[in-house]
């Protein structure tokens, strides 16, 4: 959502409502978008549940959906499938990141390594993780491992990378001022690869929460009994699409928290970073 | 080897027939960015290098702080040979390359710390002496994206000084700065740096900035990079504030170099050597 | 022209799918020589990893070879698949599949990119929407686009349009975007307007984006196929690899997803070596720097 809020730089003058919006602050814009949010939530309710336009069960209506919310809490579904995606993603983004990092390190800060592991990494994260699904369901079975193995399949790579290639593309003057100032090889390392590596993990760690959502759905589709992608799978077997639904908001909702929440850990850590406009 | 007695009348660097070669692997040729070059510049010297676009003065620059090592010749400085950068010389770069990830403060701390500089108790004061002598002095926890070009340029230059080099390099410093402040910057660094009577090389392609500020004026030419004249100018300082622009000695030098330069490049597009 | 066209704006550098996006960096030292001698060390070293796996599966027996089998097996199996005919019947129906999915995702996502990052007012209102649905995890959505559009094609056509159609439009915004600001005044300047402005100046102004998004998208579509494919359906590649699985044949599973990694790899080769030949100038370190 980088230039969700970002000022308009067009040469172009501009006129009539566009001109109005380009005028409004940042916040007058995030309050446009709210309104327009809400306004499309009444006339999906209306379309839908007044006027019955389109069959309820393909598109329930967002009454309904809020429905299905209070029917998952109160049969305590939420709660206990909730609880294991949580584990699940929690679990596998440690592990990717404990795997990641480390490895990216040294292929940042290797040629021999970059070279040789490089492609291998590439050539890997360019096919869909998806497609290790039906392994992982061999080998783990159908319990929490396969889901687990599948976020870290799908999160690993895009941190290890983004690291690695932000150790490589640091400014050469930057690696030359600190030579010019007297620093050693560690020095140069640890006060100028390793700080200017930071936007780039932080670019890694984001693109691999997202990843990593998608990657525990997936596996929760196609081969848990819990979580909330089996409350999907079962709940859209059953008709029951307001539940699907709640559940859908639910992940979408937890995808773009992790996301903000990377994001505010750089700002806390890497506040020199700071963008004006970019909220992510 | 001359030991220091004798070197009081001996040249601070001595450049000695360097020439730098390049191999371009993918044509499996080789690039001659200078061919030998020979300087000295005297303790004390603002020597201001001036040239075309890549002529080559940034590699010649570069093989005296210690970032390139020539093809050929060697560079001395008061009698030893450079074999790598060292805390007698500074460099005051372009593109500034300041650490973005540290405050104003920080930054021109970078110019002490990695030679243990901090051991000595004094090196808040000296940081902060550096800062405010470039009159950066309410600006110590700014980020440096959150300063104007000319500003960052100041904090590279207090980074460069605070160490007190005996020796300042300084690559383009204000070429990419805005035209206003660069000549504010220009004057002051003419007053800043003169005042403490360190030697200087100073690159550019500006005419006015080679003349204001040098005492001396080694002119470059391109393809391949080598000097093509040295000029001595004397003109009284701080030339800014005695109006050296209208003085007709000025004008003299201006219309030579600019004459100088033309004919360089005439004789460069005639050649054909696009790069 | 190659510097307006840099996706960079006030300092912060901006590609629409940025978030989901790594740029190799360029190998610009040390090309030429050294290149063969990286390569040699390379097929060393995957002929090294399969020589261990061999040898802990077949000769030291430490992992039993009905969960991995060795490397020979998996070869043997791979060369079994490729002269298959329901191997090639269901490699036609999912890259057909998909070849569908996304020229459609191409035709929308370059239409609506062009015409939110031209008009201000869509940019306003629009755009913030295709932001957000492009961040979420739209794979959830996969059992109720079954549910509609029933098992088989018209659903993981579907799914694949779905998941590919976002990083296209967003990339195309962006690119639309930033011609806008520079090359588009250029072209008013030199008297080219109306259909001209966008023909000349416009299409491939935005091209390398597109393209860049393309091949994000096309990468996400092939997700979408495949998961399409085990959701329910029957044919297709996705739906053979499954079936070995829950047969246990774990050398032809490993044969079939080697068959896909190849796939996936192809895929995007092809579309890099298209922005290669329509869009040589853009840079694409440009790019990545910070997210």
């Amino acid at each position: 959502m980088s230039s969700l809020f970002a000022a308009p730089s067009g040469l172009r003058a501009q006129r009539g409502v566009a001109g109005f919006i380009a005028g409004l602050s940042p916040r007058g814009r995030a309050l446009l978008i709210v309104t327009e949010v809400v306004l499309l939530l009444l006339l999906w309710q209306f379309l839908v549940g007044t006027l019955g336009l389109v069959n309820a069960v393909f598109f329930p209506p967002p009454l309904d959906v809020a429905q299905g919310f209070v029917e998952l809490v109160q049969q305590g579904t939420l709660a206990q499938n909730a609880a294991v995606s949580v584990q699940s993603w929690l679990t596998g983004f440690a592990i990717a990141v404990a795997i990641g990092v480390p490895l990216g390190l040294l292929m940042g800060s290797s040629v021999p390594v970059d070279r040789v592991f490089g492609p291998i990494a590439w050539t890997l994260y360019a096919a869909p993780a998806v497609a290790y699904q039906p392994l992982t369901k061999a080998w783990f079975g159908f319990g929490t491992g396969p889901v687990i193995f599948l976020i870290v399949i799908s999160a690993i790579f895009p941190i290890m990378l983004n690291l690695a290639a932000g150790i490589r593309t640091t400014s050469p003057s930057l690696i030359r001022a600190a030579r010019v100032y007297g620093g050693s090889r560690m020095d140069v390392y640890r006060k100028i690869l390793l700080p200017a590596a930071v936007p780039f993990l932080f670019a890694g760690l984001r693109q691999g929460a997202v990843l990593a959502t998608i990657g525990m759905v997936v596996a929760e589709l196609t081969g848990s009994s819990v979580g909330m992608g089996a409350v999907i799978i079962r709940s859209a077997n059953t008709y029951n699409t307001d539940q699907s639904f709640a559940a859908i908001m639910l992940i979408v909702i937890w995808s773009v928290s992790m996301t903000q929440l990377v994001g505010l850990v750089e700002r806390w850590l890497a506040p020199w970073n700071r963008r004006k406009g970019a909220a992510s | 080897m001359p030991d220091s007695a004798e070197t009081a009348a001996a040249p601070l660097i001595e450049v000695r027939g360097v020439t730098v070669r390049y191999d371009i692997a993918r044509t499996g040729t080789s690039l001659t960015a200078v061919e030998g070059v020979d300087l000295d510049i005297a303790e004390g010297e603002f020597v201001t290098v001036l040239g075309p676009s890549g002529c080559g003065k940034t590699t010649v620059m570069n093989v005296i702080a210690g970032l390139v090592k020539p093809t050929e010749g060697s560079v001395t400085v008061d009698g030893r040979t450079v074999t790598g950068p060292g805390p007698d010389r500074a460099v005051v770069f372009q593109d500034y390359a300041l650490l973005p990830w540290r405050s104003v403060f920080d930054n021109v701390r970078f110019g002490l710390e990695m030679q243990q500089s901090l051991n000595s108790g004094d090196w808040r004061e000296r940081v902060q002496n550096a800062i405010e002598l470039v009159g950066l002095a309410g600006f110590e926890q700014s980020y440096p994206r959150e300063l104007s070009g000319g500003m960052q340029q100041r904090v590279g230059l207090a980074r460069a000084i605070v160490a007190e080099p005996r020796i300042l390099l300084m690559d383009e410093p204000l070429g990419a700065v805005d035209a206003l402040t660069r000549e504010v910057m220009r004057d002051e660094i003419e007053k800043l740096i003169t005042a403490t009577g360190k030697t200087v090389i100073f690159i550019t392609h500006s005419i006015e900035e080679a003349i204001l500020l040098g005492d001396r004026i080694v002119v470059f030419k391109s393809h391949p990079g080598a000097i093509l004249e040295e000029i001595t100018v004397d003109l009284p300082r701080p030339r800014s504030e005695r109006g050296a622009q209208s003085d007709p000695r000025y004008l003299e030098l201006r219309d030579h170099l600019w004459d100088v330069l033309q004919n360089e490049a005439t004789a460069a597009s005639r050649g054909g050597k696009g790069s | 022209m190659a510097r307006a066209l840099e996706p960079q704006e006030g300092g912060r550098l901006v590609t629409a799918t940025m978030p989901l996006k790594i740029v190799r960096p360029s190998r610009s030292a040390a090309r030429g020589s050294g290149e063969g001698r990286w390569r040699l060390l390379l097929a060393a070293v995957v002929l090294a990893i399969l020589l261990v796996w061999e040898a802990a599966v077949s000769w030291l027996q430490l992992v039993p070879a009905v969960f991995l089998p060795p490397p020979t097996a998996v070869a043997a199996s791979f060369v079994e698949l490729v002269v298959r005919p329901d191997f090639w019947s269901a490699f036609g129906y999912s890259l057909g599949n998909l070849a569908i999915g996304v020229v459609l995702a191409v035709v929308i996502g370059v239409v609506v990119g062009l015409a939110v990052g031209w008009f201000p007012v869509l940019r306003f209102t629009v755009a913030p929407f295709l932001w957000l649905l492009y961040s979420t995890p739209k794979v959830a959505l996969a059992p109720l686009i079954i549910l509609i559009l029933g098992l088989g094609a018209a659903s993981q056509i579907a799914l694949v349009l779905l998941l590919a159609v976002f990083p296209i439009m967003l990339n195309t915004m962006e690119g639309a975007l930033t011609v806008n600001k520079s090359l588009v005044n250029a072209g008013r300047v030199f008297g080219a307007n109306g259909i001209a402005l966008g023909v000349k100046v416009l299409l491939p102004g935005t091209l390398p984006f597109s393209l860049v998004g393309i091949q994000r998208g096309a990468a996400l579509g092939f997700t979408g196929q495949v998961l399409g494919e085990f959701l329910g359906g029957a044919g297709g590649l996705g739906h053979l690899l499954e079936r070995a699985a829950f047969d246990f044949q774990m050398d032809d599973a490993i044969a079939m997803v080697i068959v896909m990694v190849i796939i996936a790899n192809l895929t995007l080769t092809v579309i890099g070596l298209l922005r290669k030949r329509f869009a040589p100038w853009h840079d694409d370190r440009a790019t990545v720097k910070a997210g």
